[in-house]
């Protein structure tokens, strides 16, 4: 019951006032302020950089070269009768998007330290906006890929998307719910344990070997393992763009459905964590 | 209960850890778990806190910041916090700003909170003058549409109006301090917390600045505001 008293107060600090439903509320109320964090970092990104935008298209080309040399011809690893420049720049343009996406969430009470010691306001605002800012370089990587796809078309290959395409929405917003979660869970640890920092860039860099990013699902013959790499929640989401973009891979939506469901289990645990740490996290940092 | 009281601090006091929090605390947390969970006693290192001085060298290491803090303020007072470095009082307004969380006690308040801790937060270079101060009045707390009906005055407050659309880089940093303040005038809440930011700008600015906040005849709270003030 809320007393009268209660009620006339507009604001109760307590050493335990956690946001109520996840204070999704505060976030949405503050979508302004979101707005004007994505089109700070889109604007500082380009201001600082020599080549500006280019870099952006170039920066898969190089490497989809590194793939092709260490992957396709020392390694002689099969691309499902895709051309190898298609085959590795779909998975290099996710995966980027997805790992950096990762690292800012994971990163972001560390990062914005100063903002957050002078001033409050819903930290969730700073991932949130980082997720939609980076859309921006993925969408520009996407370009590159779409480039070499309609190059080789052009030639005269087989290549055809296939109407699995249209989950694509989906798969980007799954991708952005991991990494959320994820980035939130990590970075809610990291603000005491720093060593932690260097403990999961190395798990996110061996993350990638573990995702058919430089290989096909189906080159993984061996049934215990190939079931092991279902339990990979991105390995369905890059068998279902590859399948979407030019027909070679597995989808299934029962996989698409788990992977699901482990964004909803990450993001639950994630946001839990950061809105308890975020109260006190600055005298810790 | 009078209900003309904007803010109440009962009970409140805040911990802080001294020394390299970066070392020790994993085991310090497992004891903690330890002691708290397992065997069920309370937390020992709320205990040893002992009274902040700055000068003296503690025992423990941990150490009360501020401890069991119990006022009221009223609206429409203007309250100064005065004190030595090393009191508290910013401590106590970053807890009202709701920076960071009180150790114990329970801090009430009615109204709109306006804290300003910092100028400029936010602030980028690259950005221009007329785009950071949209940044500026959001972080801090203002709508898109109070910003916008308030941007000409804040340009004009801030006598930058030569620089508005050059990137904050360029600015001097007199020129910047001056738009952030421009953009903290004029935010206009119901309670306004300001820590040290009066002392900015040249002699002329500071005057303009000290008017402003006369001005704001509202609830406000603020530690060692204005030079002024505190040589007095």
């Amino acid at each position: 019951m809320k007393s009268e008293k209660d009620i006339y107060w507009t604001t109760v600090i307590t050493p335990k006032s956690y946001a109520k439903g996840f204070g999704l509320r505060d976030v949405w109320a503050k979508r302004y302020l979101i707005w004007l964090f994505i089109k700070r970092d889109i604007t500082v990104q380009f201001k600082q950089t020599i080549f500006g935008m280019g870099w952006y298209f170039v920066g898969p080309l190089f490497s989809m070269f590194m793939y092709i040399i260490v992957f396709g011809r020392i390694a002689g690893i099969p691309t499902d009768g895709v051309p190898q420049p298609v085959f590795y720049l779909s998975g290099i343009c996710l995966w980027e998007y997805f790992s950096t996406c990762l690292m800012s969430a994971s990163r972001t009470l560390q990062i914005n330290a100063g903002i957050f010691g002078k001033v409050y306001f819903p930290r969730m605002v700073m991932p949130i906006s980082m997720l939609v800012s980076k859309l921006f370089r993925f969408s520009l990587q996407l370009c590159t890929f779409a480039a070499v796809y309609i190059f080789y078309v052009a030639k005269g290959l087989e290549l055809r998307p296939t109407w699995y395409l249209l989950l694509f929405p989906v798969l980007v917003f799954l991708m952005q719910g991991l990494a959320l979660g994820l980035g939130l869970i990590i970075s809610s640890l990291t603000t005491k344990y720093r060593d932690l920092v260097n403990f999961f860039g190395v798990f996110v860099s061996l993350w990638m070997y573990a995702t058919p990013i430089v290989y096909p699902l189906s080159y993984v013959t061996d049934p215990t393992l190939h079931k092991i790499m279902l339990y990979n929640p991105l390995t369905s989401i890059i068998e279902t763009f590859k399948v979407g973009a030019y027909g070679a891979g597995e989808f299934s939506w029962t996989s698409l459905a788990y992977s699901a469901g482990c964004m909803v289990v990450l993001l639950m645990i994630g946001i839990a964590l950061f809105n308890r740490k975020e109260k006190f996290f600055i005298d810790t940092i | 209960m009078g209900n003309n009281i904007a803010i109440e601090f009962e009970h409140v006091s805040k911990q802080y850890r001294l020394g390299l929090v970066s070392t020790k605390t994993l085991s310090h947390d497992i004891r903690r778990f330890w002691i708290t969970n397992v065997l069920g006693k309370e937390d020992p290192y709320l205990k040893i806190g002992e009274t902040n001085d700055r000068a003296s060298k503690g025992t423990s290491e941990y150490v009360w910041a501020l401890r069991d803090i119990d006022f009221k303020v009223e609206q429409g007072d203007v309250v100064g916090i005065i004190g030595k470095n090393g009191a508290g009082k910013s401590t106590l307004l970053k807890l009202l700003s709701r920076v960071t969380g009180p150790t114990t006690g329970i801090i009430r308040a009615h109204g709109r909170i306006g804290s300003l801790l910092e100028v400029g937060t936010g602030f980028h270079g690259e950005m221009t003058g007329r785009e950071n101060i949209f940044m500026n009045g959001a972080i801090l707390g203002m709508t898109r549409n109070e910003i916008q009906s308030k941007l000409d005055e804040i340009i004009d407050f801030s006598g930058c109006e030569r620089y508005i659309d050059t990137p904050v880089k360029r600015y001097s940093s007199g020129m910047t301090v001056r738009l952030g303040f421009a953009v903290a005038a004029f935010l206009e809440p119901e309670i306004l917390v300001v820590d040290e930011v009066l002392a900015v700008g040249d002699a002329e600015f500071q005057k303009k600045a000290s008017g402003k906040m006369k001005d704001v005849k509202i609830r406000a709270l603020g530690a060692n505001w204005g030079p002024q003030r505190k040589a007095a």
